[in-house]
């Protein structure tokens, strides 16, 4: 039996850019940063945090999916982005096109509850006792755990923890399921919450983050001759998958395809990607080939460039690896900071709707050109036709994703 | 054994803050169980951390299980008090 053909029929997501996805893509394509002071902790309290970061200030306490009782913030974002994805693709559950047990999730995160990891750590090492709802908010599974029993979808039920590409991963999984059958629908993404001071000192004490501090805004430099790291960031992104003949018998509108998925490991070191980017650019010529599609169809690359020295340059020649003449290339963590396991969900809902437009949004502060650095960087978003879209996600452990998604076809 | 004034309030804001209701939504007589404030495993649980967190009396589980209505509870923490 042929496999099935995956289609994008809902997107949701929650960003320091915006509560909805569309707010977020509206200011992804004005330019706007995220990036601006700690407000959830006084960094000044702690060894080798900064005040800089990206944050969503939505109060999520009354929305009718969120219990932040029960909740760890990293899970609250992902119920938020997925009740709007179900909306956006027009899936009611428990509605007439609605089979439980055909509908599955995957939602992937890099850590889970870092705050409340953070916060048990703290209270524990002082003597007190730790809630019973420390362990369901913060272990890794729980926000695929809650989109599964907030929105009533018993199908395939997983969470890949793959650091900064586990959203990739858990969409790319999704689409396996459908394609084999296993499901009818997936909601898939991936969620971060990982603001905090045990997250903000780790990737200090790593190097990763951008010391860059005044002005703000202009802290994350992906692919500038000055970048130096990047800023944490939070948020869910969730897409709705479908069979292509799923999503027909219901009439839902189908907003791209989802043609190809590509992973790979890097093998060689648990930070520093290969010096010659062969890591992530196997993931990408195995996407591609998974699609069906041959680099040269590819319109616009949506890139993990997180604006770390390293990461960008990595990035760069896997790109040169795969393509003879690199499409044009945005990166969003510019303006989104890097939303850790979250990140690739995000991106991913930014790629679609890319296709959907036919708009490549900006990559900012991109103003010195690097020497090494051989991609042609979007700086200024641009209207024009967009049928193929690659989406690059890296993480920690060497683990590489890309997803391919394509303008829907008739077929 | 402590007084009814002096366990009473404070196991009810305890049952108030675990389950997020005001205190006119239940009486001694209203089970924990579907029949009443319909708590789940995991909030009972809680319920017990906290009464023996602010309160010191510790709930075992072999105990947990009998205790069915808010007016048990209540006098469980009187008696073990």
């Amino acid at each position: 039996m042929a496999p099935n053909d995956v289609v994008v029929t809902g997107i949701g997501s929650i960003t320091p850019l915006g509560a909805t996805a569309d707010e977020t893509w509206a200011n992804l394509c004005e330019g706007v940063s995220a990036t601006g002071p700690v407000t959830r902790f006084d960094p000044d309290s702690y060894q080798q945090c900064i005040d800089l970061a990206c944050e969503i200030d939505a109060d999520l306490d009354e929305h009718p999916n969120v219990n932040p009782r029960r909740m760890g913030r990293y899970t609250q974002y992902a119920v938020v982005a997925a009740a709007e994805a179900l909306a956006d693709a027009g899936l009611e559950p428990g509605g007439e096109a609605w089979t439980a047990e055909r509908v599955g999730t995957n939602v992937g995160c890099g850590v889970g509850g870092f705050p409340e990891q953070g916060e048990a750590m703290a209270d524990l090492y002082a003597g007190e006792r730790l809630s019973p709802r420390y362990i369901l908010q913060s272990i890794p599974n729980l926000a695929s755990g809650y989109v599964s029993i907030e929105f009533d979808a018993g199908g395939p039920n997983r969470a890949p923890a793959t650091a900064c590409a586990a959203g990739t991963h858990a969409i790319a999984g999704a689409v396996d399921d459908v394609r084999l059958g296993r499901a009818d629908v997936m909601l898939a993404g991936g969620t971060g919450g990982g603001v905090t001071p045990t997250s903000m000192a780790g990737f200090a004490a790593l190097r990763a983050l951008s010391t860059h501090t005044e002005p703000r805004e202009e802290a994350v430099k992906p692919f500038d001759e000055r970048r130096d790291g990047f800023v944490l960031s939070e948020g869910a992104g969730l897409l709705v998958l479908e069979s292509r003949d799923h999503a027909a018998a219901r009439g839902a509108e189908v907003i791209a395809e989802l043609t190809g998925c590509g992973s790979s490991a890097d093998a060689s070191h648990p930070t520093k990607p290969r010096e010659d980017g062969t890591g992530l650019s196997r993931a990408i010529s195995s996407a591609l080939e998974d699609a069906g599609c041959a680099p040269e169809a590819v319109d616009h690359v949506n890139a993990h460039a997180t604006g770390t020295p390293h990461g960008d340059r990595h990035e760069a020649r896997a790109l040169a690896n795969v393509f003879a003449d690199v499409p044009p290339v945005s990166a969003l963590k510019s303006m989104l900071g890097h939303a850790l396991g979250g990140a690739g969900a995000i991106e991913a809902v930014a790629a679609v709707q890319t296709v959907r437009d036919g708009t490549i949004p900006p990559t900012i502060n991109c103003q010195r050109s690097a020497s090494d650095i051989d991609v042609p960087v979007v700086t200024e978003t641009t209207e024009t036709p967009v049928d193929v879209v690659v989406s690059n996600s890296a993480g920690f452990g060497g683990t590489n994703g890309v997803l391919v998604f394509e303008s829907p076809t008739d077929a | 054994m402590s007084s009814e004034t002096a366990v009473d309030g404070p196991v009810t804001e305890i049952i108030e803050t675990a389950l997020g209701v005001d205190a006119d939504a239940f009486d001694d007589d209203t089970a924990f169980g579907a029949s009443g404030l319909d708590v789940d495993s995991i909030t009972i649980v809680e319920i017990a951390e906290m009464v023996d967190i602010e309160l010191g009396v510790h709930v075992p589980n072999e105990d947990l299980g009998d205790l069915e209505t808010v007016g048990d509870l209540k006098a469980y923490v009187r008696e073990h008090r």
